[in-house]
């Protein structure tokens, strides 16, 4: 009991690591003193892209103040969404193995005794939940969302949480960049890199992370480095051709969208199969009419859509879940029907798809892009039942989700 | 300032930043409150709390324990002195990294929205994780036998 008391639940002599200590710690805080900030932007920016002022766009309607920053989103350049989102899962996937090396790292401080020794001390403390749960929250819910297994809510689970988190993440930034920097500096690097296992050494005692009593090392400083750096390189390599595409793609093992349907000119990755969305040859065979919705009110077969003067463009589909493919589709510009509607190209578009399978409205900015289409072909070929025949909206820089596959209906409106 | 020092333990700046960092987190959770599925997010967030330092940790020291325990007691042939310990970790950690991120798809536990939303099915990735966690171990292997024998000559020629 006396020993409880003295030195808390676990004494500075069990820990054992003569690799643990401030250097180390402050190697992988640096990565992600980087890495989060640019997974936090991201992230903002990624939800930005939905437009959620527009009706029916908001998957967190109640943000409330965490809105404050929302505006409306770019078509140009037509990569940024593909790349803001390849950015943001990519990334969060290969620093998952420097959290885990982090969390590992400072394991120490939890069993530290007394728990506090001051009221500021203890605040700090608590402020380490949001940080620690608040990581681990963030990877777990975007990883299962990307895997498709939703325990909860991934939207305002991912969005709210994120915020708790970065709370946290300012605060343990501001208490500790001066250590960071401080123990950064008491070692080289490149000497680090140079001294193997023989020459390892504990760093010199700082009543906290490095052990008092360590055992013989198993492992050098640089061997950690090399093995959460290997971890993360085989993450990257085993996921990122997903969006990076070309050659990469077939390694993404782990990755969801690695495979293509079809062949030829629709062999790129689906994203709802018709069959799961209720899509069936007779809803889209020679009576299916795309209804305008404007000043006029007007009907038009496929064919009256193939008659009119098309565009083509090299355009993305790029998901939330981070995958993406550029494809050649050609279709009538989003504002030639508009025009045909008796609407000017300066008010809003609700999209609607066949059978409720998909709605979202887009930004007058949207509409009017030159490159904003309905598309009828891709590659040169007509588009395939999966990738949204007889006809889908492909918007630059637009999340995948608002492309509408199998449209039914566009509902224009006049500003104001 | 000296007694507010002395009675909270830092600066008033320091008490500052953490109220503003609380009340950013309780506006979090009021947010929270409104999405229909609130105690589910509160729930895992209050698991992923203890997910790594109470579940994980505990469960990877001890299989680290028992790795290196089993390697002092079989540190190998004794002329090569070169460890193997290592050489485990990592197609080990490597390998185990990639089920903890990927299992629902390993596991197939979401085969029903997988098919839905790509039109294949799971089964494919647990051939994946076992070819890659194949290559890992036996990448690790050749490369210890090459330090075994590049020791092995060392130790002849010096």
């Amino acid at each position: 009991m006396k020993a409880v008391r003295e030195d808390g639940p676990v004494p500075p002599n069990r820990w054992k690591s003569p690799v643990r200590g401030p250097w180390l710690t402050s190697v992988f805080g640096l990565v992600l003193l980087i890495g989060i900030p640019v997974e936090f932007i991201t992230g903002l920016i990624s939800y930005a892209a939905y437009n959620p002022r527009l009706k029916g766009n908001d998957p967190n309607p109640n943000h409330g103040l965490f809105g404050f920053y929302l505006f409306n989103w770019a078509t140009s350049p037509a990569w940024l969404y593909r790349f803001i989102e390849g950015v943001h899962v990519m990334l969060g996937l290969v620093l998952v193995p420097v959290v885990l090396a982090k969390l590992w790292s400072v394991m120490p401080k939890l069993f530290a005794w007394p728990p506090w020794r001051s009221i500021s001390q203890l605040l700090e403390r608590l402020s380490l939940v949001l940080i620690v749960g608040g990581v681990v929250f963030e990877m777990s819910t975007g990883i299962l969302n990307i895997d498709y297994l939703n325990p909860i809510t991934f939207y305002p689970g991912h969005f709210y949480g994120a915020w708790a988190f970065m709370a946290g993440f300012a605060v343990h930034v501001a208490v500790k960049f001066g250590d960071m920097v401080h123990a950064l500096r008491s070692r080289r690097m490149r000497t680090e890199l140079r001294t193997g296992l023989a020459n390892t050494r504990s760093e010199p005692l700082d009543g906290g992370l490095v052990a008092p009593e360590p055992a013989p090392p198993t492992i050098s400083r640089r061997g950690i480095l090399a093995l959460v750096g290997g971890t993360s390189l085989a993450v990257f390599v085993l996921t990122a051709g997903e969006t990076i595409g070309g050659v990469m793609r077939n390694f993404a093992l782990f990755g969801t969208h690695y495979r293509a349907p079809d062949s030829g000119a629709n062999h790129f990755p689906v994203n709802k199969t018709a069959v799961s969305a209720g899509i069936t040859a007779s809803k889209t065979g020679p009576d299916w009419r795309l209804e305008l919705l404007g000043p006029r009110r007007v009907s038009l077969s496929r064919e009256d859509l193939l008659g009119m003067a098309l565009t083509t463009a090299d355009l993305p589909i790029a998901c939330t879940e981070g995958w993406s493919t550029v494809q050649r589709w050609t279709g009538v510009p989003l504002a030639d029907l508009a025009r045909l509607a008796g609407a000017t190209d300066h008010g809003t578009a609700d999209l609607r798809a066949l059978e409720s399978t998909g709605e979202a409205t887009l930004s007058a900015s949207q509409v009017s892009a030159p490159d904003s289409m309905l598309a009828l072909r891709v590659n040169g070929a007509d588009l395939s039942l999966d990738h949204g025949f007889p006809a889908r909206v492909i918007v630059p820089s637009a999340p995948g989700t608002h492309n509408i596959k199998w449209m039914s209906q566009i509902v224009f409106s006049e500003p104001g | 300032m000296r007694w507010f020092r002395r009675h909270y333990g830092a600066g008033p700046l320091h008490l500052a930043g953490l109220l503003a960092c609380f009340a950013v987190a309780a506006y979090a959770v009021t947010r929270v409150f409104g999405v229909s599925g609130w105690k589910g997010i509160l729930l895992w967030f209050v698991f992923c709390l203890i997910g790594h330092d109470l579940i994980g940790w505990p469960i990877y020291t001890a299989a680290d324990r028992v790795l290196t325990r089993t390697q002092q007691r079989h540190p190998g042939r004794q002329e090569s002195l070169v460890p193997w310990v290592n050489h485990v970790r990592v197609p080990v950690i490597i390998s185990g990294t990639l089920l903890a991120m990927f299992f629902p798809l390993i596991f197939r536990l979401s085969q029903t929205r997988y098919t839905d939303y790509t039109g294949f099915n799971e089964n494919a990735y647990l051939a994946n994780w076992l070819a890659v966690t194949a290559v890992l171990f036996a990448t690790s292997g050749v490369i210890y036998l090459l330090r075994l024998g590049l020791s092995r000559r060392r130790r002849v020629n010096g």
